[in-house]
């Protein structure tokens, strides 16, 4: 990274605002604080920012209000950090246009690697749009698989995948958006058919998502439909 | 005391009107009465005493030109005129002034007249009444034409016919004007009740005008009268129309038949007008009473009375005995109408030749009772089909209330009436608790969602300085250990506040619940998966037993997910090192059971009951991780999908069973006997086909909606 990125930081608690100031700023970040939305209108007005960590729940101007007053002109990923954890508050918020929501208590380091997937996407990858016409190139979100190539890339960084790993995301990054029963993935991968429940399926799975998502636990990209089977969802 | 001045304004202002009224209605009673008996005129010698005495006098004139009457002269009105009576014969008969002839005498007067001294002058020469001149209406003079507008005076005419010799009577006569007037005899009588008339009829317009300016004073206020009508017409209202109607009629024609009697002087004039006035305002309350309420005041009849007298007398018995009593009476009238007609009919068949007029009395009674019998048989049909409507009526609240869609209360009258009341009653009881609990529900859920930011928003930053102290190198070096504690303890607490969180919520019943058709099996594998790295650390292997590959249930995945999760943490958590940990899941009827099997490490000294409620440990020093919220979680999740959780403690066996209601296709085959587990591998083909997870699979949009 040549510059160093701002990074605004919206949240009415003073000590999580410095708290995180002080993990970003160690990843070579430059930090802006506000404490409500007004603030952080203002600061947005007066200084180039990048990123944008936003509280929903705050004094004189909360959050998801603030996002829709930035988005009215501006561009720049936004992630809510909030200790609402409900599904409709997540789907909600990112609906709105925030592109990642956070829930509070926050693993700092999955913080820090969102912060920094946002900001590779948006910077160094957001103009690089498919140079090569020749290579077929399979993309959802961050995740660019090449075909071809055999190569697969988070928000911009490889990823070192077994051949099975390639072969079930290669499945389903080609159907996305549709769910695959376990057998079904065991069959068309493996090529045989399936006649007990494969663990190994199942296995193989956590596996990739230990590798491709920030936290395995809240899947973005490789979700589990419990009892059902696995889904890339459609970008 | 503003209030109390409100209420009384009105019956105030009636009370001026009754005065203003009564006071125009005598006035105008009493002045017509004494126009109509020519007692009162503008001028005096208009007035019946005036011309009667004047007649009086003429007479008694040709009584002396005739020499019928004694001493020549006239005692008693003597002093109030000038007059002069030749006899038939020739010469002076009697004069009381000294001019010689009638003639004479008559020119004198008719200078006199004209300066004013006369009011009235007559000269009758030959039996005729030749001139005659008075003052009128305050002119100076004017003579009058004989013929019309001065009728002769009655009796002159019959005089001169009836005598031969009246036709040679002449005479002179002059009445003094006013101020000449001595106080004595018929015209100064005359003029004197004229002069007390005038007066009375003076005062009596003054209050007549008085009463005319409280009149219009009233109506300007017709807001108050109107407001003291609407009073009256509510006393009235009471009445029966039977009464009113009859009393209106008498009233109507008692006025006009006591005016013309007023009038006509028939009857003494005090009572006269006490009755007219009584009359008037019987009149005018029963018609306020009409206007006021319109149809409502033929409403107020004895039959409606009777009615309700029957209905407030039926009001103190159960419906069923109400119903009962209103059959039984309805019947007993009927019959004995029936009886009746038989009766008369019996009577004029036998009476018909003796006595004619008893049997048409008969035929007439039997009229009347036919038309009574039929009116109360029409009646009792009306209200049975009356309440027929009104308990559909009920029927149909009732079902609403039951549905929740009701809205109005429903009002009802009659019989139906206490039920429907009552029904309203049990209506709004029933929306005012749903409203209160889901009001408290709501609360709850904003109280749990409030105290759980509250909570977290704090540990976020004591989990973050933690962490930030973790990073650092402390001196002296056993901090690092204490930053270690406070690290375990800040994510335990973490943990704590979500499940706590999830309970809550689980049990408020606000959750969103997603069910679906899915694979219990798949759903195991998954959570296997997903577990596996703690599976690993733990020195329990982990053994699995499906009697079936594939089975389908219908529940939430994630909560589902969510409840195996917990009970195999729970297991791996407990077991003793080297032992395994056996999952198996069966179908048994319209249920899937999976049951999780492990061998305690220590010894289970509480009840399956305590160790599902909240915050339970299995080890009461609570020295290992975890909420404690568990196995209540589980508990909750699984009612909430139509399932439920047994813990069931068999030694240092703990076992939890899981029962899960089977999705639809399933429980149509569940007929079928249960596929051996050891056929898998042949069977595989065709379940497959039959599987509803594999037809759910191919429309891929479907599955868009799950996350």
């Amino acid at each position: 990274m040549s510059e160093r990125y701002h990074v605004l930081v919206v949240d009415d608690d003073r000590e999580i605002v410095e708290s995180i100031a002080i993990y970003l700023s160690r990843e070579n970040l430059e930090i802006y604080r506000a404490y409500d939305g007004l603030q952080a209108l203002d600061i947005l007005e007066g200084n180039a920012i990048h990123l944008i960590l936003l509280d929903v729940m705050m004094p004189r101007l909360d959050g998801i209000k603030t996002m829709l007053k930035i988005r009215e002109q501006n561009n720049i990923p936004i992630i809510l950090v909030s200790a609402k954890s409900e599904d409709t508050d997540k789907i909600f918020g990112l609906e709105f246009g925030a592109d990642d929501y956070i829930t509070k208590p926050f693993n700092p380091l999955e913080l820090i690697a969102r912060v920094k997937s946002q900001l590779r996407r948006y910077f160094t990858l957001g103009t690089a749009v498919d140079a090569g016409g020749t290579s077929e190139v399979l993309r959802c979100g961050g995740l660019e698989l090449d075909i071809h190539q055999k190569r697969l890339t988070v928000d911009g960084e490889e990823v070192k995948l077994t051949p099975i790993e390639y072969k079930i995301l290669e499945l389903l990054m080609r159907n996305q958006g549709r769910v695959f029963s376990i057998s079904e993935i065991y069959e068309r991968v493996w090529n045989e058919p399936s006649f007990a429940p494969e663990n190994t399926v199942a296995v193989h799975i956590r596996r990739i998502r230990e590798k491709i998502e920030i936290n395995p636990k809240e899947p973005k990209y490789l979700k589990v439909v419990w009892g059902i089977g696995y889904k890339i969802e459609k970008a | 005391m503003d209030t109390k001045l409100k209420k009384r304004r009105p019956g105030i202002t009636f009370g001026f009107f009754f005065v203003a009224v009564t006071i125009l209605l005598v006035a105008a009673l009493i002045v017509g009465t004494l126009w109509f008996n020519g007692a009162v005129r503008p001028d005096y010698k208009d007035t019946v005493s005036y011309q009667s005495t004047v007649e009086n006098i003429l007479q008694e004139l040709v009584q002396l030109g005739l020499g019928q009457a004694g001493g020549g002269r006239l005692e008693w009105e003597g002093s109030n005129i000038s007059y002069l009576v030749e006899a038939a014969e020739g010469g002076v008969w009697g004069a009381n002034n000294s001019a010689l002839s009638t003639q004479e005498l008559y020119e004198q007067l008719s200078k006199g007249y004209d300066r004013g001294q006369y009011d009235h002058i007559f000269l009758f020469q030959d039996g005729v009444l030749q001139e005659q001149e008075r003052l009128a209406y305050g002119e100076v003079s004017s003579r009058y034409d004989l013929a019309n507008e001065y009728p002769p005076y009655r009796g002159l005419e019959e005089l001169a016919g009836d005598n031969a010799h009246n036709s040679q009577i002449s005479f002179a006569l002059g009445i003094q004007s006013v101020e000449n007037l001595r106080n004595m005899g018929g015209i100064y009588s005359a003029y004197y009740t004229w002069y007390q008339m005038a007066i009375w009829i003076l005062f009596l317009g003054g209050l007549a005008a008085l009463a005319l300016l409280i009149l219009l004073v009233t109506l300007v206020k017709h807001r108050s009268l109107g407001m003291a009508h609407q009073a009256i017409a509510r006393g009235i209202n009471h009445l029966w129309m039977e009464i009113k109607l009859p009393t209106l009629a008498l009233a109507v024609v008692g006025f006009c038949w006591t005016v013309l009697e007023v009038i006509t002087l028939e009857v003494p004039i005090a009572v006269g007008t006490a009755m007219v006035v009584g009359c008037f305002w019987w009149c005018w309350l029963v018609g306020t009473d009409l206007v006021v309420y319109g149809k409502a005041f033929f409403t107020r009849n004895i039959l409606t009375s009777v009615q309700k007298l029957l209905r407030t007398l039926e009001s103190g018995y159960p419906f069923l005995a109400r119903m009962k009593r209103r059959l039984l009476l309805f019947l007993v009238t009927e019959v004995v109408i029936v009886a009746l007609l038989a009766l008369c009919a019996l009577g004029v068949l036998f009476g018909i030749g003796l006595f004619a007029e008893l049997a048409m009395v008969l035929l007439f009674i039997m009229v009347i009772l036919a038309a009574v019998g039929v009116g109360l048989l029409v009646l009792y049909i009306r209200q049975y089909n009356q309440n027929l409507d009104n308990f559909a009526l009920v029927n149909d609240y009732a079902q609403a209330i039951r549905q929740g869609t009701a809205q109005e209360p429903l009002r009802l009258e009659g019989d139906f009436a206490p039920l429907a009341d009552n029904l309203n009653c049990i209506h709004s009881g029933i929306s005012r608790a749903v409203e209160e609990r889901v009001r408290s529900e709501q609360m709850k859920v904003e109280l749990i969602t409030n105290v759980s930011h509250d909570l977290k928003t704090p540990l976020t930053s004591i989990m973050n300085y933690v962490d930030l102290l973790g990073r650092e190198n402390l001196q002296p070096d056993y901090c690092n250990d204490y930053v270690k504690v406070l690290e375990q303890k800040s994510n335990r607490l973490k943990n704590m506040v979500q499940d706590l969180f999830e309970i809550s919520k689980a049990n408020s019943g606000n959750i969103d619940l997603n069910l679906e058709q899915l694979d219990v099996v798949a759903l195991i594998e998954q959570t296997l998966a997903e577990m596996g790295e703690k599976s690993g650390q733990a020195n329990v292997e982990i053994k699995t037993q499906f009697a079936v590959n594939h089975l389908g249930v219908y529940a939430d995945g994630r909560k589902l997910h969510r409840v195996f999760e917990n009970l195999l943490g729970n297991a791996l958590k407990y077991a003793m090192s080297g032992t395994r940990i056996y999952l198996s899941v069966e179908q048994e009827a319209e249920m899937a059971v999976i049951s999780f099997k492990n061998v305690s490490s220590y010894e289970m000294n509480f009840t399956a009951q305590e160790i599902v409620e909240r915050f339970q440990r299995g080890d009461p020093a609570r020295a290992t991780e975890g909420s404690g919220l568990g196995l209540a979680i589980a508990k909750s999740f699984v009612e909430l999908c139509g399932g439920s959780l047994t813990i069931e403690l068999d030694g240092d066996l703990f076992k939890a069973i899981v029962r899960v209601p089977l999705g639809k296709t399933f429980r149509v085959t569940s007929a079928q006997p249960e596929e051996p587990a050891q056929e898998e591998a042949s069977d595989q083909a065709p379940t497959l086909e039959t599987d509803p997870l594999c037809q759910q699979e191919d429309p891929a949009e479907d599955h868009s909606a799950i996350n």
